[in-house]
């Protein structure tokens, strides 16, 4: 009908009748605007619909979804210049909702990170990424090279499903400066808890300002969420064997709880978030790696990744030493795997990128970029990792890989999504450095909240997906 | 053609556009998450149909030896902290509606200032978060540096320290009358919705009554509330680390952010729809500013009241989000949770479909009742021509 | 006066997230957050070109915008994002007036119900409805492409609802002289409504700008190509998994949020323009 070309008219009238009080010229000058406005948007739209896909002839292109670190380029060009036939897309945006209602519509990436074992093994039971078994042994992929401690990122029921190009063990990063300020020797590897706690009661000083006693320096830092190393400390775990039941309120994790509040509230060797927060502001995504470059903090807990920040501060003089132990000598390990979907569309070209991660050149890429160690076993790769000359002072690397051998992968249960788990515990140990509750208390709470949980999972599978 | 039936032509031709693509953008993959709602869809397997077990899921109880335990352990934390937060919607309301005001007059280099007070809205949301961090920082951060070196002034001499006090405790004791005042009123005018109407003269005997009340018990805990109020100036709450402070802080921070921002814009425009004729016939009849405002201005922008209510109640109920992923993590002992960072978490991290549909058509139902409410109560309040 | 000095002291707490993110974007990256409490407002090296002091190579304090322009490709991003939200905005201003004066001021049988549905979708959260609209992309194969950037845009709820107000709240009087002119219903919306309504208007181009242009999550699910991508989601490519680059960050923001003020400014003269009833006589 005739209403919309109307319409039309009326829009361009009603302009007419907006300016009317203005001078002829304003009402020229503001039309041509309008008109000059419209013709490059116009003149925009042509040009980057006509650039939007730049010609990649011959080349077949994968999109490789993982965080934007600066190596990535690196990664890729090393890549491209050895298989010059395959291009790779860069795609930072690992963002959970964004995986997942991508490939629900199925738009699939061709390789993606998932950076926990429990996020793997839901996307592997759901039967989304590809089973990489058949094809290890047409591109010999040295799947068997990689480290067994790092089954969990790599096997679901016996499916290979994840390849991880690093990984990183937890060790302690120290300020050799403040050691030898406060004359205590540096910690050899194999160190004990009470050799540790015993360093950082003499790192730790404080300042009078006013009749308030402000922390200038606190012996070590080790973030709210590492939970796992005092849970383990004594021998005790979160779940039992089969994932059934939270051994939470167990004698020995009730110990290493205590021992862990025990160094922030009793010998008050840890700073309080706020004492964190007031020696060294953190931003908004927590950078508790401050703390440690502006020497607040005399020791830290991390995988090697850390180095990469702690390089940046040139005055900074740090080395690593293992995990202090208890009884049982462990540490935590932390990694990450790329898988593809099974539905991607250009499977050799994956599986041909995925092989290259593990290849020696690209290992020694990510290593020396500091992002952890590599993940291949294989003493070619572990020699050129010793030493780097870029950074010529660090000279301890080898105790990342000796570490190795102690490396545990947190534990998950079938029975309980990780997330619950998590809330449950931060909650109830926030409560805990509230002085809200005893550690024994938390521990209670925690194991009959989680075994609550448990009961109504295995009564209902249907939370369990 | 009768001129009903162009009417309705017309009409249809002028929804046209809007309403293909609401059909096919927004009510169809609405009505496909309503069917989600009562289904289990972990996403990569098709759907099966659970009936309503998914809202008894959410928010049914049941036994647990004796007690009557929820039965979704976390959900009803986030729903406390989420309404919690959404305590400062009427005062942000009335703070933009008086900046707004303000913005309003025609003094030079008003366009300047209108434009300071928007840079928030504009600014990046991380760089927010952060500075406001660093604010409400326990020991290094602005306000808590300021309340030390206010608290070491005043208490310094007790000459200063006695008369403010008193100062403060009055300020304490009329706020706490006005917001008796207040609610007495409105529980008079909806009382009066009902049909009970109240006795002469019954309002001011209850404000005489309570008034007294409050200031009695001041003086008599005036001790109690001296030191309370020395210690908070002597060692300021730690704000964002403590569960009490942790959501007011919140509701600070967007109340601040909120009085230059959109609500503000919007209130402008409004005012701009009041015929300046309306003022001046009601000055005509010899009205001060105050009863021009209720007379006039009030009444005239009363849509744009209704709208920023509704479109608060809905953003309060889904927000939180950002703040809670970036600022405080979740805040102390999960207090700044919210119902949409479970939603997302349930949806997008748990593979559970279904279950985060239920949530979401939860808080439909609540938003929708909330509005009714509003709505039918408004009723004789918003005003259209 | 009173009133600048209230007005006064609020500007100075507004402007000061504004400050600090241009402080942070010329400072070197370790001066971000410095240590014993307090913002460092100023770098501590104001050098107009990079410098070698002590071994470290201290760049130049507008270093961090060209840095950031070519680490993402901001010259296409800008593009981008300009076309879809200036193309995004017109249309979703155009179609929501149009409906909204429908809910306004003609009368069709269903009127309100439908008012209502459109009430009604928005209080259901955007996330659980992401997935159907993704797959109906997919079927239209509308995957990266500017249509599946602009077209859900551009109907929305909110615009409707916002302007219905609006609208409603006008005195009538001026359409019934219309009316009585003969003017149809195109001539009032056209030439009656929509002028009398330009703050309204200002505001709604104004909101729906922003929303377009600091999209992220929509863009981010739609799209699969560097290409194809729009400014928020360049950004976030400085918040890596390891560390993130603040200053540049910082830097692109501050890029990135100039076409919004210059259009905020732009409208002010719109804001507060006065019914004019000048074609009244009273």
């Amino acid at each position: 009908m005739g209403f919309y070309p109307t319409l039309l008219l009326g829009i361009t009238l009603s302009y007419d009748i907006s300016v009317e009080e203005e001078s002829r010229l304003s009402r020229l000058t503001a039309f041509v605007g309008i008109a000059i406005g419209a013709v490059l948007i116009v003149v925009t739209g042509i040009y980057l619909v006509a650039t939007a896909n730049p010609s990649r002839a011959g080349k077949k292109v994968i999109r490789w979804v993982v965080d934007p670190n600066p190596i990535r380029k690196e990664q890729i060009k090393l890549f491209e210049k050895r298989h010059p036939d395959i291009e790779i897309i860069n795609d930072p945006g690992a963002d959970a909702q964004r995986l997942l209602t991508q490939l629900a519509g199925d738009v699939p990436p061709d390789v993606m990170a998932l950076y926990d074992p429990q996020t793997i093994r839901l996307f592997a039971k759901n039967d989304v990424l590809l089973d990489l078994g058949p094809y290890v042994q047409k591109y010999k992929i040295p799947v068997d090279k990689l480290y067994p401690s790092l089954e969990p990122y790599i096997k679901y029921r016996g499916k290979i499903v994840g390849i991880p190009e690093n990984c990183g063990p937890y060790v302690v990063f120290y300020n050799k400066k403040l050691f030898r300020d406060a004359g205590i020797p540096y910690p050899k590897p194999g160190w004990t808890w009470d050799e540790c706690l015993e360093a950082a009661k003499k790192l730790t000083k404080y300042r009078i300002v006013r009749g308030r006693k402000i922390p200038v320096q606190k012996g070590i830092f080790i973030s709210d969420g590492d939970w796992w190393f005092f849970i383990w400390m004594y021998g005790g775990r979160l779940f039992s064997k089969d994932g059934k039941r939270c051994l939470m309120d167990s004698e020995a994790v009730k110990k290493g709880i205590r021992f862990w509040a025990d160094l922030r509230l009793k010998h008050h060797v840890m700073p309080t978030s706020s004492e964190a927060q007031s020696m060294a502001p953190t931003g908004a995504w927590g950078s508790s790696a401050l703390l440690f470059r502006e020497s607040k903090v005399a020791m830290t807990v991390s995988g090697r990744w850390l180095c990469i920040q702690y390089r940046e501060q040139k005055d900074l003089d740090w080395d690593v030493v293992s995990m202090p132990h208890g009884p049982i000598r462990f540490t935590l390990l932390a990694s990450k795997s790329y898988s593809i979907p099974k539905t991607c569309r250009n499977k050799e070209a994956a599986i041909t990128f995925i092989k290259h991660l593990l290849s020696k050149e690209n290992q020694l890429l990510v290593a020396n970029y500091g992002d952890g160690i590599p993940s291949v076993q294989d003493p070619e790769i572990s020699k050129a990792f010793l030493y780097n000359p870029q950074y010529p002072n660090e000279r301890n690397n080898k105790l990342h890989l000796d570490e190795m051998r102690y490396a545990r992968v947190q534990e998950f249960s079938p029975y309980i999504n990780n997330l619950d788990v998590s809330a449950i515990i931060s909650v109830e140990l926030d409560k805990m450095w509230l002085k809200q509750q005893t550690p024994d208390q938390a521990c209670e709470a925690i194991a009959k909240r989680i075994n609550a949980i448990i009961r109504r999972n295995i009564a209902n599978p249907n939370f369990l997906n | 053609m009768s001129a009903r039936q162009r009417e309705a032509l017309a009409a249809y031709a002028f929804l046209m556009p809007n309403f293909l693509g609401f059909l096919a953008f927004t009510s169809i993959p609405v009505v496909i998450s309503l069917i989600m709602a009562f289904s289990h869809w972990n996403i990569f397997k098709p759907p099966s149909w659970v009936g309503i077990e998914n809202f008894r899921n959410l928010l049914w109880f049941h036994h647990e030896g004796k007690r009557i335990v929820a039965n979704d352990p976390f959900f009803w934390q986030y729903v406390y902290n989420t309404v919690y937060l959404m305590a400062g919607i009427p005062i942000g309301m009335a703070g933009s509606l008086l900046v707004a005001l303000m913005m309003n007059q025609k003094l030079r280099g008003i366009v300047v200032f209108r434009t300071i007070y928007f840079l928030p809205s504009v600014c990046s949301g991380v760089a927010l978060l952060i500075l406001w961090k660093y604010l409400y920082n326990a020991d290094i951060g602005l306000i808590n540096k300021s309340l030390r070196l206010a608290g070491g002034v005043i208490y310094s001499h007790p000459a200063i320290a006695i008369p403010f006090t008193i100062f403060c405790a009055l300020l304490f004791g009329v706020t706490v009358v006005g917001i008796i005042a207040v609610l007495l009123v409105l529980v008079q005018w909806l009382s009066a919705k009902i049909g009970l109407e109240w006795q002469e003269g019954a309002y001011r005997v209850l404000m005489v009554i309570a008034g007294a009340a409050v200031f009695i018990s001041i003086g008599i805990y005036s001790r109690y509330f001296y030191e309370t109020l020395s210690s908070f100036f002597f060692s300021p709450p730690d704000w964002l680390g403590t569960v009490q402070w942790a959501k007011p802080s919140l509701i600070l921070m967007g109340l601040w952010g909120g009085l230059g921002g959109y609500n503000m814009i919007l209130y402008l425009a409004a005012l701009q729809g009041v015929p300046t004729s309306y003022y001046e016939a009601a000055e005509i009849d010899g009205a001060g500013p105050w009863a021009k405002f209720w007379a006039v201005t009030w009444p005239m922008i009363s849509p744009t009241t209704f709208f920023i209510l509704v479109m608060s109640i809905i953003a309060g109920f889904q927000g939180g989000f950002m703040t809670a992923n970036v600022m405080t993590g979740g805040g102390p002992a999960g207090s700044t949770t919210t119902i949409e960072y479970y939603l997302y978490q349930t949806a997008f991290e748990k593979f559970n479909m279904g279950y985060a549909s239920a949530i979401a058509w939860f808080l439909f139902a609540v938003i929708l009742i909330l509005t009714l409410i509003t709505w039918k109560l408004g009723g004789k309040v918003v005003i259209y021509e | 006066m009173v009133l600048y000095a209230v007005l006064t002291l609020g500007a100075i707490s507004m402007l000061v997230p504004f400050l600090w993110m241009i402080s942070t974007s010329i400072k070197q990256p370790d001066e971000v957050f410095s240590s014993g409490g307090g913002i460092q407002w100023l770098p501590e090296h104001f050098f107009w070109r990079d410098t070698v002091m002590n071994g470290r190579t201290i760049r130049a304090w507008w270093g961090n915008y060209p840095d950031a322009w070519r680490e993402i490709n901001f010259f296409r991003l800008y593009l981008s994002s300009i076309f879809v939200a200036t193309v995004g905005t017109f249309g979703q201003v155009l179609t929501s007036s149009m409906a909204a004066y429908a809910f306004a001021r003609l009368r069709f049988p269903g009127r309100d119900k439908l008012f209502f549905a459109y009430l009604a979708t928005m209080m259901v959260p955007g996330s659980v409805t992401m997935i159907p609209v993704f797959v109906i992309m997919k079927r239209l194969g509308w995957i990266n492409t500017y249509q599946a950037l602009i077209i859900p845009g551009l109907f929305s709820a909110y615009g409707t609802f916002m302007l219905r107000q609006f609208f409603m709240g006008l005195p009538s009087d001026l359409e019934d002289a219309a009316k009585i002119d003969g003017s149809g219903y195109v001539g009032i919306w056209a030439r009656v409504i929509l002028p009398l309504s330009k703050p309204a208007l200002a505001t709604l181009t104004t909101f729906t700008f922003m929303g377009f242009w600091g999209s992220y999550m929509w863009p981010l699910v739609v799209t699969i190509t560097e290409e194809m991508r729009t400014l928020p989601i360049g950004l976030s490519y400085f918040v890596g998994q390891r560390a993130t680059n603040y200053t540049q960050l910082m830097a692109g923001s501050v890029i990135a949020l100039i076409p919004v003020l210059v259009l905020f400014i732009f409208n002010q003269r719109y804001f507060v323009e006065g019914i004019k009833l000048s074609g009244l006589k009273q």
